[in-house]
């Protein structure tokens, strides 16, 4: 019931219209479905698919690929290369070292620090040397000692007391320019030792005492000189 | 073919008798003439076109399903999906949080002297817990930031992050880990680190639990006193000082975060500050992390622009004297006493035992013992000379050809120096130099040790003395330690402290013990004054000093004032062979000027004012002034 109120009766005058309308379709020829065109449309859709699906299943597996490759090629390059910080500035070449720790820095040549000073022990040495930090004068300074070390030249040294904390330490030699090493306790005190390897200079019989060391200078973080020998001779 | 046959056949009647029809023609024999042929070609056709009908109705089939089927599988996914939350909350109210298993509860015990520095540990594994008020809150943020950057917000798990880790693993950006801190902690300390689906899938269930039943901060500290560093340090505490020397509580923000950076691949990281490659790779986390922290404002863009690249501890760590187990061994068992727990417990405890030994006092006496040996009793000794034996050379060789004080470097004989220095009226013990190396001698001959007196305690003689020093002058081989105690009463008036390595004793911030002077009149002021008077000898004299011997066999030596007591002794003897037992020696001609040596650079090192020349100050290259340059030696 509810059926017939929704739609209701259709009036006269479309009735006959509808009688009219059916009489003359009856003379007309339905066309050829175009069944080619249809068909053809199916299949650039499948076409078109199929392309789809492939592409996206080939950038899947290509493109991880790809990526993996990149950072491959790329990446032991960077590690390699790197000497200095993405700041700029050389590595540091401070290591720390706790109270009494003894430390092998060159060949039978061992360091330790305690809370007073600097210990210095060598397989030719004697005994221990000791150079206090705490009976001096707070002016910031550098010593430079020097241990030949037979075919590999001479093992350089010394304290360093500097206005601030050292980050890293540069030798000045007459085999010309090296990086040294600093030594310091936890805790960043303001002093440590310094020490670096250098070869003998070729006009220098071996074994012969010979003064190679310039100028040792001491630089902070900023890479400001935070101690150093003084003036070059 | 009957297959086609059959299904052309549910096709238009003509069509299908034809195929049938062809279908017979090419079953039959092989012999067939070109009309054979023809008709077999035209059937192919027939085939094909059927074939193609059965391809285009099926299609049309699919299309006109196709909305059916996907209402079924929409329905048995959630039905799925629905089964899957079922069972998880039922996984998650089974699931309860295990006690973290027996490893991750053990720490190690630390000592440090009197000044804070280290002396070593006892334990089985390299861990103290701290409270996290100890860790600086950078700290703290450098981990998030390196590890987890939404520790502070996340459930536990988080989905993100094991999406982010994916696609950085994949892009090549830095190595991130997609399980949260959370997760971590969980694995690291409850759960057994087996890597299978069931223990994930626990992981997460209990990471969850974990986060909604304990606050962010208890999962942090958990995490951070067990999550591994390298070096053999677990636990934030543990690696602060074996990668800078530092506790916890005093790391930089840029140590902070170089520690935060290890954790992704500690076994890796470890070897940063040696090797370049390593250093390089962890300086562009440690960039990273920092990075983070500046954009989290964890730090300010100032703290950020000033960090630079920490300098690390070497690894591994270079050796001591071979000291350090002779006071661990005095502290360890007074400590253990002091809490009423064994040695082992004590060990296993996380406990930090800060002694009264000066530890650079204690290195210098062991330089001045070594330096006495060699430099001054050398050939001059007065034995015959002769070859190392086979077990000192053995002895050398395991102490790493260091220098011996206790091997003469000549004859069979062999000198043992004892040291002890200690604080008047209080008794902390400051100095306590028993043996050159632990690793061949043990045994600490200034505590445990019966050296015989001589005249050692003349100055004693015929005076009352009280408990606990009665008898003490009946005592034919007193402990170097118990002579020293009693010039120490004399030197306090009176006033007996029993003497003590062990200061305070804390644990996870918390103090568990501190010492107090235990003392007691143990000899009258009228006597102590006596002593004195005997030993100042003259009224300007800055000290106290006291020689005595027993023969050419033992020497003594004590010095006092108000503020330290110093006893050097000094004794030798013939090694034990075979089964032939050690028997006293004769000491070298320099023992006399050795003790001196000893007890007067000992004592400028504790007192910080010489009362004679330092020998161990001689080959001094000099204060850091500016231009000296000696040049020691040439090999």
């Amino acid at each position: 019931m509810k059926r017939h109120r929704k739609f209701p009766r259709p009036s006269p005058e479309s009735e006959r219209l509808r009688e009219v309308f059916a009489e003359a379709a009856y003379d007309v020829t339905p066309s050829a479905v175009p069944l080619a065109a249809i068909e053809r449309t199916g299949r650039r859709r499948g076409r078109r698919r199929t392309a789809a699906v492939a592409g996206s299943v080939c950038a899947l597996l290509v493109v991880p690929l790809a990526v993996v490759a990149l950072r491959a090629a790329v990446s032991p390059e960077s590690g390699d290369e790197r000497g200095t910080s993405p700041s700029g500035t050389p590595m540091a070449t401070v290591r720390v070292v706790t109270a009494g720790e003894r430390v092998e820095v060159a060949h039978g040549i061992k360091i330790w620090l305690t809370e007073d000073g600097a210990h210095w022990s060598s397989a030719a040495g004697s005994g221990p040397l000791f150079s206090s930090v705490k009976d001096g004068a707070d002016k910031p300074g550098v010593t430079v000692q020097q241990e030949g070390a037979g075919d590999r030249g001479y093992f350089l040294s010394g304290v360093y007391r500097g206005k601030r904390e050292a980050a890293r330490v540069e030798i000045e030699t007459t085999a010309g320019q090296i990086a040294g090493t600093a030594l310091t306790l936890a805790g960043g005190p303001r002093w440590g030792v310094w020490y670096a390897m250098v070869s003998a200079p070729k006009s220098v019989a071996p074994g012969r005492p010979v003064d190679v060391t310039r100028r040792v200078t001491v630089y902070d973080s900023s890479g400001g000189v935070t101690a150093s020998t003084g003036a070059g001779r | 073919m009957n297959g086609a046959g059959v299904d052309t056949g549910a096709g238009t009647g003509g069509t299908g008798v034809a195929e049938t029809a062809d279908d017979h023609g090419r079953g039959g024999s092989p012999g067939r003439g070109p009309g054979g042929g023809r008709h077999g070609a035209g059937g192919r056709g027939r085939l094909m076109a059927g074939l193609r009908r059965r391809l285009v109705r099926r299609r049309i089939r699919i299309r006109r399903t196709r909305g059916r089927r996907l209402r079924r599988a929409l329905v048995v996914l959630l039905a799925l999906l629905a089964n899957l939350v079922g069972a998880a909350v039922v996984a998650y109210h089974l699931t309860k949080i295990p006690e973290p298993h027996p490893e991750t509860a053990m720490q190690s015990t630390v000592f440090v002297d009197d000044h804070g520095d280290y002396l070593g540990r006892r334990g089985p594994v390299d861990r103290q817990e701290i409270p996290l008020s100890q860790v600086p809150r950078y700290v703290q943020e450098a981990v998030i930031a390196a590890e987890n950057r939404s520790f502070r917000t996340d459930t536990g798990i988080s989905p993100k992050a094991i999406a982010r880790a994916a696609w950085a693993t994949v892009s090549g950006g830095d190595r991130q880990g997609g399980s949260t801190i959370t997760q971590q902690y969980v694995k690291n300390a409850l759960l057994s680190p087996e890597q299978t689906l069931s223990r994930k899938a626990r992981e997460a269930l209990i990471s969850i639990k974990l986060d909604r039943t304990r606050s962010k901060d208890e999962i942090l500290r958990g995490y951070l006193n067990t999550v591994y560093f390298g070096r053999g340090a677990a636990g934030i505490q543990s690696a602060a000082r074996n990668y800078f020397g530092v506790d916890a509580k005093d790391l930089t923000v840029s140590q902070g975060a170089a520690l935060a950076s290890v954790i992704n691949i500690p076994s890796y990281y470890e070897k940063a500050g040696s090797d370049p490659k390593v250093t390089a790779k962890l300086v562009d986390r440690w960039e990273w992390v920092l990075d983070a922290m500046a954009d989290s404002g964890a730090i300010t863009s100032a703290q950020r622009a000033g960090a630079r690249f920490p300098a690390f501890r070497f690894y591994p760590p270079g050796d001591t004297d071979g000291q350090r187990q002779y006071l661990i061994d005095a502290a360890a068992s007074e400590a253990a006493d002091r809490l009423g727990i064994t040695e082992d417990q004590l060990a296993r405890g996380g406990y930090t035992v800060r002694t009264t030994f000066d530890l650079t006092a204690q290195d210098t006496t062991a330089e001045l013992a070594a330096d006495g040996t060699d430099k001054k009793t050398g050939d001059k000794t007065g034995e015959k000379t002769g070859e190392k034996t086979a077990e000192e050379k053995a002895a050398e060789a395991k102490a790493g050809g260091k220098k011996r004080a206790e091997v003469k470097t000549s004859g069979d004989v062999r000198v043992h120096t004892a040291v002890v220095a200690l604080v008047p009226g209080d008794g902390a013990v400051r100095v306590l130099y028993g043996g050159a190396d632990y690793a061949s001698q043990p045994f600490n001959d200034a505590r445990d040790g019966a050296v015989e007196a001589g005249t050692a305690l003349e100055p004693f003689s015929g005076m009352k003395l009280l408990a606990p020093l009665t008898g003490l002058t009946r005592t034919a081989a007193p402990t170097p330690l118990r002579l020293a105690s009693a010039y120490a009463t004399a030197a306090a008036h009176g006033v007996y402290a029993t003497p003590y390595t062990v200061a305070k004793i804390t644990r996870a911030g918390r103090t568990l013990y501190e010492a107090h002077p235990r003392t007691r009149t143990a000899m009258t002021r009228a006597d102590a004054g006596t002593v004195a008077k005997l030993l100042y000898g003259r009224l300007d004299a800055p000290l106290a000093t006291q020689t005595g011997a027993a023969g050419l066999r033992t020497l003594w030596r004590t010095a006092y004032d108000e503020h330290l007591t110093l006893t050097v002794a000094l004794f030798a003897e013939h090694p034990a062979k075979g089964k032939k037992a050690a028997l006293p020696a004769p000491l070298p001609y320099t023992a006399g000027s050795r003790s001196l040596s000893v007890s007067e650079g000992v004592w400028s090192k504790i007192v910080g004012t010489a009362v004679g020349h330092d020998p161990a100050a001689e080959p001094n290259p000099g204060l850091p002034t500016g231009q000296t340059k000696p040049i020691l030696a040439t090999r």
